[in-house]
């Protein structure tokens, strides 16, 4: 039987093709050591992780910026002192434009959600994605490709599907066909980690998509993970009601999931490392992935071992920070960067990295 | 058509049964002028951890053969496959196992399909309901659950009917790529062709201030569906400031030729305009230089070529300037070491 795929579009942050592979296969390593049938066991055995990673675009972009603006700067300083306000005024954009190309904090994190949510360059990153996803369902058929979006990669995933298998399934005036087909390339679960997909949405709302499961969607299966004490999926959370409009009654519980988890084993909640070690999140996708189906003593023997890293301090603190959240903008996009900054004023404080 | 098809076929498989033997368990290597995506995984894993359902992995290796070594058409694959799914159904593939609730059978909307031309076939997966509770069938949103759980905790040491569920789907999964794999591959294709347009864009079009990449976000957004779509045709410019060589040559001896801040107020670039001798846009420009007795501020006219090279007209008041930027000087520099070196 073919392995299946997962199909993993990171979040913000510096990330590559093998930092992504890698922060999920430890991840998954590390929940392997939960359960004694699969102690010892090779991630890569089980499951191909494919990376989407996208960050070269803002890289680029970026890079283009510091070089033009650091030759621009260097020109400026030639010239004379004695300049008027409008020469002041370009210096003083470009120092800022040189700075958007440094390696700060915002630079490398903040400025990709505003670069993807503002500008242009949200559709080459989808088409990557988009060509990650077909080539994928091409080799080993659509059951067998789970894809999963983390963070900022949650709002990249969904835009992706929704013009992917989008609603206009038909060849274009040359004959191309535009589209995968939500029949014959239905894809086996999309997952949704810290889901900020509805707070950055665009083009279309993600209520009304076919990023759905059931027979208006495009995936067997839909799948939401979020941390309770977790700020940045709660601004605009995407909470679908089981009221037959978005998929029908008789199926929502099966086919649709809200897992909430609340333990705690480190300070940063919303790193895709720290939802993946959880057993709430790893066994249903280590079940649909790879079928596996622990008996009752070795799941619950597994659990016991992952609640033995939970920190009480780490998650007292976070608690009080944001278990009553509210946001802070009614401008999604603000509150989003808002919590986001808050939470890694918090992880910074204990010493981890964001 | 398709029916016409898979009796034919069926009459086919019948007559040479007796001459074939066994199935083989894997099948023969792909062609080697097929390229096809699917056949990189043309053979299934021999080493399968559960044999619930093994005369429907031959079925499924027979559908695949006809893709990797006879090189099908897609009513010839789906022929093959009809086939297959039509043997399912007929050796009540799931009874063993107690069946599906309401005496339904997955393969049922698969059959109905297959009878109607041009209908996209749909996929079988396995779904773990996220809250818990047993594994059931997916296909294309309709749900079928097990009759008897129990039937298959007999079978499967406990665990239900998800590994007997795991096996059909992967088996069906293989047969049904045999087909539905071009459709995947072709839209692969066009996405690569698209991404190709938009590299060429970021590499080739004319640099962009944050605010330009703004406002021309906000004009390509503004007509934004839901399908994707080529990078825009036209760069809107504005704002956008660089550096120039200026030479106004009413100026005092020894100030003629001197750098400049320039700055396009507005004005557009068609980054595609391919033709090294035609402009690839043009704007309209605000020059500052500090010299003695000429205006600083001079206002003019810029073209622009291959969305890089810059030459342009000012007037400082009454004198006139004539300005290059300095990727043009650079490059003429460059071309000139060139052909001093033949010297």
């Amino acid at each position: 039987m073919s392995k299946k795929k997962l199909i993993v579009v990171h979040g913000m942050g510096q990330h590559d093709d093998a930092s992504v592979r890698k922060e999920v296969t430890d991840a998954f390593t590390t929940a392997f050591g939960f359960y004694e049938s699969l102690k010892g066991q090779s991630v890569a055995d089980h499951v191909d992780i494919v990376p989407a990673s996208y960050n070269s675009f803002f890289d680029d972009y970026r890079k283009k910026l510091k070089e033009r603006a650091g030759t621009l700067a260097e020109r400026l300083a030639a010239l004379d002192p004695t300049v008027p306000f409008t020469v002041n005024a370009v210096q003083q954009i470009n120092d800022v434009e040189a700075k958007l190309g440094q390696d700060e904090f915002f630079t490398t994190h903040w400025l990709d959600v505003l670069l993807y949510y503002l500008t242009l360059l949200c559709e080459p990153i989808r088409l990557h994605v988009a060509k990650t996803i077909a080539d994928a369902v091409a080799e080993v058929g659509g059951p067998n490709v789970h894809v999963l979006g983390h963070s900022l990669g949650t709002a990249v995933l969904h835009d992706t599907l929704a013009k992917t298998f989008g609603p206009q399934n038909l060849p274009d005036a040359n004959g191309i066909v535009l589209n995968l087909s939500p029949i014959e390339h239905r894809l086996g679960g999309v997952h949704m980690v810290a889901n900020v997909s509805r707070a950055l949405q665009t083009f279309v709302k993600v209520g009304s998509s076919i990023v759905r499961p059931g027979p208006l969607g495009c995936t067997s299966v839909f799948i939401e993970y979020r941390h309770k004490l977790d700020p940045i999926p709660k601004i605009r959370p995407f909470n679908p009601t089981n009221n037959g409009e978005w998929i029908p009654q008789d199926i929502f519980k099966t086919v649709y999931g809200l897992l909430e988890s609340s333990s705690v084993t480190e300070a940063n909640v919303h790193g895709l490392g720290h939802y993946l070690i959880t057993p709430m999140c790893h066994l249903p996708l280590f079940r649909m992935l790879f079928g596996f189906r622990p008996k009752k003593q070795e799941q619950e023997d597994g659990e016991k071992k992952y609640f033995d890293l939970t920190v009480q301090s780490k998650a007292k603190a976070l608690q009080t920070a944001f278990g009553d959240l509210q946001p802070t903008s009614e401008e999604s996009l603000q509150a989003v960067l808002d919590a986001a900054k808050a939470l890694k004023d918090m992880v910074l404080k204990f010493g981890e990295g964001f | 058509m398709r029916a016409a098809i898979r009796h034919a076929v069926w009459i086919a498989c019948l007559l040479a049964t007796p001459a074939m033997g066994v199935f083989a368990a894997d099948p023969p290597p792909p062609s080697a002028t097929t390229l096809e995506a699917a056949c990189t995984h043309a053979k299934i894993d021999t080493e399968v951890k559960t044999a619930f359902l093994p005369k429907m992995k031959e079925g499924a290796v027979e559908v695949r053969k006809s893709l990797c070594v006879e090189g099908a058409t897609r009513e010839q694959i789906l022929a093959a496959f009809a086939l297959f799914v039509d043997r399912l159904v007929e050796d009540k593939w799931f009874s063993p196992y107690g069946g599906f609730q309401g005496a339904t059978d997955p393969l049922a909307g698969v059959q109905r399909a297959l009878r109607t031309d041009g209908a996209p076939i749909p996929t079988i997966a396995v779904v773990t309901p996220p809250a818990g509770g047993d594994d059931v069938l997916e296909v294309a949103g309709s749900v079928f659950q097990p009759a008897d759980v129990e039937q298959c905790n007999a079978k499967t040491d406990g665990r239900g009917c998800g590994p007997i569920f795991d096996e059909f789907s992967a088996y069906y999964t293989y047969a049904h790529n045999s087909f539905s794999s071009r459709g995947a591959q072709a839209f692969a294709r066009s996405v690569a062709g698209l991404s190709k347009q938009w590299n060429d864009y970021l590499d080739s079009s004319r640099s962009m201030t944050p605010l330009e990449l703004l406002i021309n976000s906000a004009l390509y957004k503004r007509d934004e569906t839901r399908q994707f779509s080529p990078p825009p045709a036209v760069q809107y410019i504005v704002l956008h400031p660089s550096l120039v060589i200026e030479n106004v040559s009413a100026a005092v001896g020894g100030e003629q030729l001197k750098e400049a801040l320039m700055i396009e107020i507005g004005g557009m670039n068609w980054w595609q305009q391919d033709r090294w001798y035609l402009p690839t846009g043009g704007s309209i420009v605000a020059v500052y230089s500090d010299r003695p007795d000429i205006d600083e501020f001079g206002y003019g006219l810029a073209l622009n070529f291959r969305s890089v090279y810059t030459i342009g007209y000012t007037r400082h008041g009454s004198k006139d300037g004539a300005f290059i930027s300095f990727d043009l000087l650079k490059l003429v520099q460059d071309k000139k070491k060139i052909l001093e070196s033949y010297d």
